[in-house]
């Protein structure tokens, strides 16, 4: 219970995202469209010199306009390098090409195929900065509220979607509950690894069985306070689109375009 | 269908729903009238569908909860209805967002919106800043801000299942004074327990039986007198003092009540003075980030002692539970538990010494049915097949729950959960039971079923340790009492001790029980006729 | 009852908050499918079909059209807000799985949810995910070896941890009432009055 709490709290904090910046204040709908946009444009870069320059595009709005502590930066988009290895070491050792340059085994490590696994290796880690730089400069309520007063997402999508963010952390206590009350009634633990396989699944049903549950009376509550589910309603939190986010969509567009077309 | 009547403001006509678990109906034909600022109570006892009328009256089944159901329902458009788990209600962070859902479901424009919050928040007395965060909110301002929220959709009829069945009696006082200001001027449904503050200002009293069926209706005092016996059958609270007044009580000690409140509570188990079962030293706890829930408490139990745990909502009652019963880290201190600390037990041996209910009943089922659920801690100890099945159908029956033996325990009423929870923790026979408001949401008759039998496992040895806000059952069970507030522990005594001092009470936000009243009182009395 | 093909509220909210919990464990996943991945190509796509099952599972539940694209989409979003390895792509992943799921179910018009339906929805899934690979991932930039068997066994592992695994999870979730409102366990059941 405690630690669930805790890990809760230490969550939260991760979480709490930096929107006194200027990316924090451009519209969560229209970043969210522009990143994706980003993304498509890094997919037409097909060497990986480019993808490295598109991939500081990201890289220096997050440390910069975003505000970003380098510290956090590294901490927190470190551990993807492991998938930018895994990404190069895939298609240099099983991808197609001609010059090989070292064979062992079934591996077969080519240039070009080092050369195709550096620029997708390189292109997922710009992905994970695009991601990265969205999730830390957006508040979760906003996107949302976004999402239906810009593209007009359904509230019930919207809404059951904020509930279901709201409820993550607490699922880790409720977690812990289930464990608790095992605990309590005595169902004893089994060592080793046969144990830890019918402990999964003897908490993890439960916790997916409380987590419908859950669900449905968050349903039944916002639906007894007069929520039908239809964009017929008003807006505590105005969301706008204004000069903050043109000039973002100007920013974003011309230097990934500039790199793309003068590299 | 009208036959000519005109459409009620509110109600139902031959109604029938059937859950679809179930093999009989809840309600049976049901048909209700309500007229307009009229104020209704659902009294019945405990698992007789007064939640289930209330949620079809709101619209609540069919829309939101699925169920089989026929007969016609009329209601206005605008409904609000009030849960009795203060959780389950909000789906915003901060205060001013779960007002403000409710404002933008009724269209209000934005601009008008920060004005609205702060009026409805003065309304409900709720004296916090806008942004402050839901979870850190005790029960009681919870159900408060519930009621705001609930206002905030100016709904011409408003439903409350149990509002204050987990507050404090401070915070139960200032929520039915909320809902009490409200008489006359909007349509109310209430289910409540708690009567004596209900009483005063309800117009009609709809009385159900214990099937589902209506047994009578009418004005409070009329239902009270003509189906006295009924009520007492059923097992249905009625309020503390009804019908008398304290000037008759106090006038005539030979009445059925003054001579109920002068007896004697029956004298606590003598204790064993030598070697203490549960010892509490130097204890401290916070949450993660958070400040002390309290500190410095030390506490040193006997076996065979009945422990009662009492404070305001939020004073770390359940807190103190848990980490007497190993469920939670420490943060300073130590327990022990016959003189060895309770980290160096192995759960299991732990476990079978300790038992733990959990003030949100649903935390501990871990079976499919009620069935298995109590039986679990027979079969778990290798019981005897034919035991496990007497004893358990045993508290079954007791506890009125046989009927629902092959149910799942989630699809329960609330009162039913509660016993459920209670019944699986008394299986077995441990030599510590720590019991987190194991009588919430109860009728009389099942609250006083749940006291034998704690008090039977009491006189057989067992140490108790109960959490509770009813100072009544305080009075009458617990030979101590432990009263957090204030970040500490403020109070260690008997009950005898804590109900006579009043500044104490005060600042424990509890009341005093009947009979401690009427002996002040009669005290006051004899002086003043001394005085004259 | 009327309406019985249109989801309602409460439906697609156990939907999302069923995907949400996926999304989580998905989130565990990712590293080991990256290093198995690594050691053999493939390797990583044994495990690969437990991506696919948070649209089986809300599906077979409620068994209404959409709930399987709305189930991929929040269990991607799920994933995305909390930082999980894939960035952005993963709300494109999602789509694409959850509509090709959702094709499946369709095709046999919401009626049939057995066994191999069920398989079939996470296969499909699974090819949806190679589709989107194909375009920005470097499934094309493989040799035909490894590229034919990252393509077999994520379509296998999408059909038996994407399918079948969901349909023994939600039998051992019948069992608990938590699905007594929804179609599942409903279609069984009889009308009393
Ligand atoms: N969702 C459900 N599914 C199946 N059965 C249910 C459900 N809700 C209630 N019941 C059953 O219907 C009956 C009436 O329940 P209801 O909650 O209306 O009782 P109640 O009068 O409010 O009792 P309490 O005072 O204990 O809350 C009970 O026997 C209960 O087990
Ligand atoms: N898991 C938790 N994480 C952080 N704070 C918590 C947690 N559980 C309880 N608290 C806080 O600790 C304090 C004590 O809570 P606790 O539940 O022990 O109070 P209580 O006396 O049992 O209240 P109630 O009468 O409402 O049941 C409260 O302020 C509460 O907000
Ligand atoms: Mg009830
Ligand atoms: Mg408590």
């Amino acid at each position: 219970m405690s630690t669930g709490a805790a890990k809760l709290h230490r969550r939260r904090e991760a979480c709490m995202p930096e929107t006194n910046s200027f990316v924090g204040g451009v519209n969560p709908s229209v970043k969210l469209f522009l990143h994706l946009l980003c993304m498509i444009l890094l997919v037409f870069s097909r060497d990986p010199w480019t993808t490295l320059v598109l991939l500081a595009v990201p890289v220096i709005i997050t440390l910069t306009l975003a505000k970003i502590p380098l510290k956090t930066f590294i901490v927190r988009v470190s551990p993807f390098l492991v998938l930018f290895l895994s990404t190069t070491w895939v298609l240099a050792a099983y991808g197609k090409g001609e010059t090989v340059w070292w064979e062992w085994a079934w591996i077969r490590i080519t240039a070009e195929g080092l050369q195709n696994g550096l620029n997708i290796g390189l292109r997922m880690m710009a992905f994970v900065c695009y991601g990265f730089l969205f999730t830390a400069t957006t508040d979760v309520t906003k996107l949302v509220m976004s999402l239906m007063q810009q593209c007009k997402v359904s509230p019930k999508f919207a809404y059951a979607l904020l509930a279901g963010f709201r409820f993550l952390p607490l699922f880790k206590e409720e977690y812990a509950q289930i464990k608790a009350a095992h605990r309590v009634r005595g169902v004893a633990r089994v060592p080793g690894l046969r144990g830890k396989i019918q402990g999964v699944m003897r908490y993890t049903i439960p916790l997916l069985a409380q987590g419908i549950r859950k669900a449905e009376r968050v349903a039944v509550a916002l639906e007894a306070r007069g929520f039908d589910g239809t964009l017929n309603r008003t807006f505590y939190h105005q969301m706008t689109v204004g000069r903050r986010d043109a000039l973002y969509l100007a920013l974003l567009v011309v230097t990934n375009l500039a790199v793309l077309l003068l590299l | 269908m009208n036959e000519g009547t005109k459409t009620p403001f509110l109600g139902c006509e031959r109604v029938s729903v059937q859950f679809f678990d179930r093999e009989t109906p809840v309600l049976k034909e049901m048909s209700v009238q309500i007229e307009e600022k009229e104020s209704v109570l659902l009294l019945g006892p405990s698992g007789s569908g007064k939640s289930t009328l209330a949620q079809v009256l709101s619209g609540i089944i069919p829309r939101s909860i699925e169920a089989w159901m026929k007969g016609n329902v009329y209601r206005p458009e605008r409904v609000g209805v009030m849960f009795q788990d203060p959780d389950a209600q909000f789906c915003m962070l901060t205060v001013e967002d779960e007002i403000a859902f409710s404002l933008e479901n009724r269209r209000v424009p934005p601009a008008q919106m920060r004005g609205e919050i702060q009026r409805l928040m003065r309304e409900v007395r709720l004296d916090l800043p806008l942004n402050k965060q839901i979870a850190e909110l005790s029960g009681g301002l919870k159900q408060r801000l519930a009621l705001a929220c609930l206002l905030a959709l100016e709904p011409d009829v408003l439903f409350f299942d149990e509002p204050t069945a987990q507050l404090d009696p401070e915070n139960t006082r200032l929520v039915l004074q909320d809902i009490a200001q409200l008489r006359g001027e909007k349509t109310l449904v209430v289910i409540e327990h708690k009567l004596e503050s209900v009483m005063e200002w309800i117009d009609r009293v709809l009385l159900f039986g214990p099937d589902g069926s209506l047994q009578g209706t009418g004005k409070p005092e009329d239902v009270l007198r003509d189906h006295a016996q009924a009520i007492r059958d059923y097992g249905i609270w009625t309020p503390r003092m009804w019908p008398v007044t304290w000037e008759e009580l106090l006038r005539d000690p030979q009445h059925e009540l003054a001579q109920r409140l002068q007896s004697t509570p029956p004298a606590p188990n003598p204790v064993d003075k030598t070697e203490p079962l549960l010892e509490v030293r130097e204890l401290r706890m916070s949450y993660r980030g958070g400040a002390n829930v309290w500190s410095d408490v030390n506490v040193s139990v006997q076996p065979g002692e009945w422990v009662a745990v009492m404070g305001p909502n939020g004073a770390g009652k359940s807190t103190f539970l848990k980490a007497v019963g190993g469920l939670l880290p420490v943060s300073g201190g130590q327990v022990l538990l016959k003189g060895k600390e309770l980290g160096k037990y192995k759960p299991e041996a732990l476990y079978d010494r300790v038992g733990f209910v959990f003030q949100n009943p649903e935390h501990q089922f871990i079976a499919d049915t009620v069935y298995e659920e109590v039986a679990f801690g027979g079969k778990l100890a290798r019981w005897p097949q034919e035991q496990v099945e007497r004893e358990t159908t045993q508290l079954l029956a007791d506890f009125h729950l046989e009927a629902l033996a092959s149910k799942n325990p989630f699809t329960l009423s609330q009162g039913q959960k509660r016993r459920l929870s209670v019944a699986g923790m008394l299986l077995k026979n441990q030599e510590l039971l720590l019991l987190d408001e194991p009588t919430f949401g109860q009728d009389a008759a099942t609250t006083r079923e749940l006291v034998e039998r704690i008090r039977e496992r009491n006189e057989n040895g067992t140490t108790v340790m109960m959490a509770t806000h009813d100072v009544e059952l305080v009075a009458e069970t617990a030979s101590r009492v432990l009263v957090f507030a204030e970040h500490g522990l403020l109070f260690d005594g008997t009950p005898q001790e804590l109900f006579t001092q009043p500044d104490l009470l005060a600042r424990a936000a509890l009341i005093e029980p009947l009979a401690y009243e009427y002996r002040r009182r009669q005290a006051a009395q004899e002086e003043g006729s001394v005085y004259a | 009852m009327k309406n019985s093909y249109v989801v309602n509220f409460r439906e697609i909210m156990m939907t999302v908050i069923l995907a949400v919990l996926c999304g989580f464990i998905y989130i565990a996943w990712a590293p080991l499918y990256g290093v198995a991945d690594a050691i053999y190509p493939g390797a990583g796509e044994v495990v690969y079909g437990t991506w696919f099952i948070a649209g089986v599972l809300a599906a077979y539940i409620v068994q209404k059209p959409g709930v399987a694209l709305i189930a991929e989409v929040a269990a991607a979003s799920g994933e995305f807000i909390m930082g999980g390895p894939y960035g952005l792509s993963t709300l494109l992943y999602g789509v694409a799985q959850g509509a090709a799921t959702e094709l499946v179910f369709a095709l046999l018009r919401y009626r049939t949810f057995n066994v191999s339906t069920l398989m079939l929805g996470g296969a499909a899934a699974a090819l949806a995910s190679l589709g989107y690979d194909a375009l920005t991932g470097g499934l094309a930039e493989l040799t035909t070896g490894p590229m034919i068997a990252k393509i077999a066994i994520r379509t296998i592992s999408g059909a038996i941890l994407g399918g079948l695994l969901a349909k023994i999870i939600v039998d051992a979730l019948a069992k608990t009432g938590a699905l007594n409102n929804y179609a599942i366990i409903r279609k069984k059941m009889e009308k009393p009055f």
